[in-house]
């Protein structure tokens, strides 16, 4: 008898442990002791956004948050800009992202970026997919574990609406890549039939769903260019590949790059913010937002958008000259 | 349905224990083969007819083997009742041949079973490289799970059979599991007859104890795994990545990280496999012996996939150097050539075919082969300089068993171990013969210092939770290095000091487990052998 209700004990007290920590991770919880970071951490910052607040949502890898800068957007146009990408995000990931936001907010425009369509996701089991969905449903602390990770990833700096500002330079040296040929880069089915949900659940909330690829010698060529323009025509989306437009976007490899053409850094995003801002407003029905509380909030966090950003502009082409950068200051980058 | 998914924690081994728990005594067994068939039809499908096949010819070879013995012993004990004089050595030797007949027939063809699934393709591409001529077109063929370890389990029953050490089993169901046994189906360990089909077969109940046994286990392979090994897999992905390149303390710190992941993966595995197996009160032998310890190649192979080593050490090394003609060698050889050369000579021929079958065991891929030739190299060398290393150490008036040469001689075991993990892991000669060389290429630090580290996939927090995950299980190999019984005995501890061991254990799971979003569990490596 004793035995016994020392094991109910136990398990009394481990599932206090499991589950007490889960009840206080609520989205607003999250965002507002800073610990919603790393891959998950966008689900609670967008839960997080006032409703009906957002009028495009950019979803997709690292391409993504850092090709476009909500702020310059609001700054330019005055409507309201979310990227909401993911670091090594799968198209399932963005899917999931997407449906996050979609349940607070009723976009105009969904942008996705279109590196992940060629990132190999193998087909997941059903089955342990739906056991891991009830797992971290009821213990919102397994789903959110990374969060000890927040100190660490706190110094990385704040975000603005998804973009942050990076100021390394690591110039990419290898020339044209988009060389032009008729070969065709595969896009697994998985992706394509993960595609035509994102396509659907925009159709179910009236938001237009536009492909489009931000500059990156690493991750582009013509192949995938073709592919892309071959899955638009066919599904019917509007395509936009901005490795086409280097010139006109003046892109230039010796300093618009964090990482050897991988991403761009603050200063090439700038430029493709620009040309992204302009293409929407060409686009679509989209305008100076009419919502005062929200412009007033916006407003609010340009200012320190405009400060950082200004200094960081600087700090670019200081960069660029400097060759040799040592370890602590690296580190130091890394984590502003 | 790998051992470390929530399917299996979560469906597959309660609806197993509830099977076997609900099932008379006498038919437990029974309840254990429906589930390792559903968990290797899960798995594999159909294919599990290769498993039946294989199990069939063991079968049937066994208890021909053991009617061709009991019919010559009846022969003898009946003329020796009815006083007749026969020819008992004739009869016996007659009966031997037989029997040996029929146990390389079986051997051949549980081996014709595994080489034509596993290395058809792999002959294929070796003929087409040879002879350039030649245009074979590789087979999509299909290899059913476990395939490498149940064939090895069937070879060592068959030889047991024949050498007299065990009885062949009757009834073929019980063989059946034997092969097939869920927990060890996907990475052992390589489990001999007598081994496990008592325990397999005595249908004992599960128990609190064996329950809270098996619990703690396989909470320790997770935790190897899931703090230690899955979130190392990313970098070691990126290390191993062909357009990537590494160089100077990079690369040594890949050699690290991969030597480490595959320990904390494989040893994390055979945690949770013996844990599994503990639940149900079947304690299986252990596969590892905190291999890092290990003071020298041959005896790092005694605590490294230990039942891999012993399988090779009792189908054919001993076998080997125990034949007739290297007994007459031996004799020869001391009587001409003297003690060291026979003994090297002898260590050569014996452990030449270990190494290759180790090598080839792993898979149809030249490293693996190369891997095998590395540690025969290796093991030869440490038989030849053993004499002149103890001259060496003595000339220096060291004790050979003293700290100092201990030490040195671990640090040395190291480097081998470190060098045969990069060779295993390779996906070709040329990239492992390119990272060797791009560890001496400079910059020293390759980019170390320049912030490469953190660019390989984890960042400062993933490193602080390896160096912190190694810490604890160096602390626990060492524990265990006094006290083998160690995991055995944390369910006798005092309630406060198990209860905080079990809660850590689950919450530093649970908190710093490299799973969910951004992680790729690391696959079961030796699954795919």
């Amino acid at each position: 008898m004793k035995k016994t209700a020392k094991n109910i004990l136990f398990f009394v007290i481990l599932a206090l442990l499991l589950v007490l920590p889960g009840t206080m991770m609520t989205s607003k919880f999250m965002e507002r002791n800073h610990l919603a970071n790393g891959k998950n951490g966008v689900h609670a910052k967008l839960a997080c956004e006032h409703k009906n607040s957002l009028d495009v949502i950019v979803i997709g890898d690292s391409e993504s948050y850092t090709s476009v800068s909500p702020m310059q957007i609001w700054k330019d146009y005055g409507f309201t800009t979310y990227a909401a990408g993911q670091p090594g995000a799968k198209l399932t990931e963005s899917k999931s992202v997407l449906r996050t936001a979609l349940k607070n907010q009723k976009p105009k425009v969904v942008m996705l970026e279109t590196n992940n369509l060629f990132r190999f996701e193998a087909k997941k089991n059903e089955t342990q997919d739906f056991i891991s969905r009830k797992i971290y449903k009821s213990l919102p602390l397994l789903k959110e574990h990374n969060v000890w990770k927040s100190p660490f990833m706190e110094l990385r700096g704040k975000t603005f609406k998804g973009f942050s500002i990076s100021t390394k330079v690591k110039p990419y040296k290898g020339g044209d890549y988009m060389v032009r040929t008729s070969k065709r880069m595969k896009i697994e089915q998985t992706n394509i039939d993960t595609l035509h949900d994102i396509e659907e659940m925009c159709r179910e909330n009236g938001a237009q769903l536009v492909l489009y690829s931000a500059p990156s010698p690493k991750n582009y060529n013509y192949k995938k260019h073709n592919a892309l323009v071959a899955l638009s025509k066919k599904e019917g989306l509007k395509y936009v590949d901005l490795n086409m437009k280097l010139d006109e976007l003046n892109i230039d490899w010796s300093k618009d790059t964090r990482d050897k053409g991988d991403h761009l850094n603050c200063s090439g995003a700038e430029k493709t913010t620009a040309y992204i801002g302009k293409y929407l407003v060409k686009n679509f029905n989209l305008g100076f937002t009419q919502d005062r509380t929200t412009a007033l909030r916006w407003d609010k966090l340009l200012n320190n958008y405009d400060k950082r950003f200004d200094k960081a502009k600087f700090k670019v082409e200081e960069n660029k000259n400097n060759k040799e950068v040592a370890f602590l200051s690296k580190l130091k980058d890394f984590y502003k | 349905m790998a051992y470390n998914t929530n399917t299996y924690f979560v469906l597959f081994l309660p609806a197993a224990m509830i099977l076997y728990q609900l099932t008379p005594k006498k038919y437990r067994f029974m309840s254990l083969l429906a589930a390792s068939i559903a968990f290797f039809m899960i798995i594999s499908r159909q294919l599990i007819y290769w498993a039946l096949i294989t199990t069939a010819i063991t079968y049937f070879g066994g208890i021909c083997i053991e009617d061709i013995f009991g019919k010559a012993k009846l022969q003898i004990s009946d003329a020796k009742a009815k006083g007749i004089e026969i020819d008992k050595k004739g009869i016996k030797k007659a009966a031997e041949k037989k029997a040996s007949h029929v146990v390389k027939l079986a051997i051949v063809g549980v081996v014709a079973i595994l080489a034509g699934l596993k290395y058809t393709n792999f002959t294929i591409e070796i003929i087409n490289s040879v002879f350039k001529s030649s245009d074979l077109h590789a087979l999509k063929i299909l290899v059913p799970i476990g395939i490498s370890f149940y064939s090895m389990q069937a070879i060592g029953y068959l030889l047991d059979v024949y050498w007299k050490r065990i009885e062949a089993e009757r009834n073929i169901l019980k063989l059946l599991l034997f092969m097939i046994f869920f927990p060890t189906l996907m990475e052992g360990p390589i489990c001999r007859w007598t081994d496990v089909n008592e325990q397999l077969f005595e249908g004992k109940p599960i128990t609190g104890d064996s329950f809270v046994q098996g619990f703690i286990r396989i909470v320790w392979g997770l935790f190897k795994r899931m703090l230690i090994a899955d979130r190392l897999n990313t970098a070691v992905n990126i290390f191993y990545k062909p357009t990537n390149s590494y160089n100077g303390l990079m690369m040594f710190i890949a050699m690290l990280a991969t030597t480490i992941q595959l320990y904390m993966e494989f040893s994390g595995t055979i945690d949770i496999v013996i844990g599994s197996a503990r639940i149900f009160n079947i304690k299986l032998p252990e596969n590892f012996r905190q291999p890092f310890f290990a003071k020298s190649a041959a005896e790092f192979w005694r605590r490294w996939h230990i039942s891999l080593g012993t399988w090779f050490k009792n189908y054919i090394f001993y076998p080997v150097s125990t034949s007739h003609i290297m007994k007459k060698w031996n004799k020869f050889g001391r009587k001409h050539a003297g003690k060291y050369v026979t003994t090297v000579v002898t260590s050569a021929i014996a452990l030449f075919p270990v190494w290759m079958l180790n090598g080839l065991w792993h898979g149809p891929k030249v490293p693996y082969i190369m891997y095998g030739v590395y540690y025969f190299v290796i093991l030869l060398l440490e038989v030849m300089l053993e004499p002149a290393g103890e001259k060496f150490w003595n000339s220096l008036r060291f004790d050979i068993n003293g700290k100092f040469v201990s030490a040195f001689r671990m640090v040395r075991t190291w480097v081998i171990i470190l060098v045969g993990e990069v060779l295993f892991r390779a996906e070709t000669l040329g990239q492992f013969a390119t990272m060797m060389k791009n560890m001496f290429r400079g910059p020293w630090d390759g980019g170390f210092f320049a912030g490469r580290i953190l660019e390989v996939g984890l960042d400062i927090g993933d490193f602080a939770v390896v160096l912190l995950g190694m810490f604890v299980v160096f602390a626990v190999d060492v524990r265990l290095e006094k006290n083998p019984e160690m995991f055995e005995n944390i369910p006798k501890l005092p309630t406060a000091r198990r209860w905080v061991i079990y809660y850590a254990l689950i919450m530093s799971i649970v908190i710093f487990g490299a799973y969910g979003v951004g992680y790729q569990p690391a696959d079961l490596i030796y699954a795919g052998f």
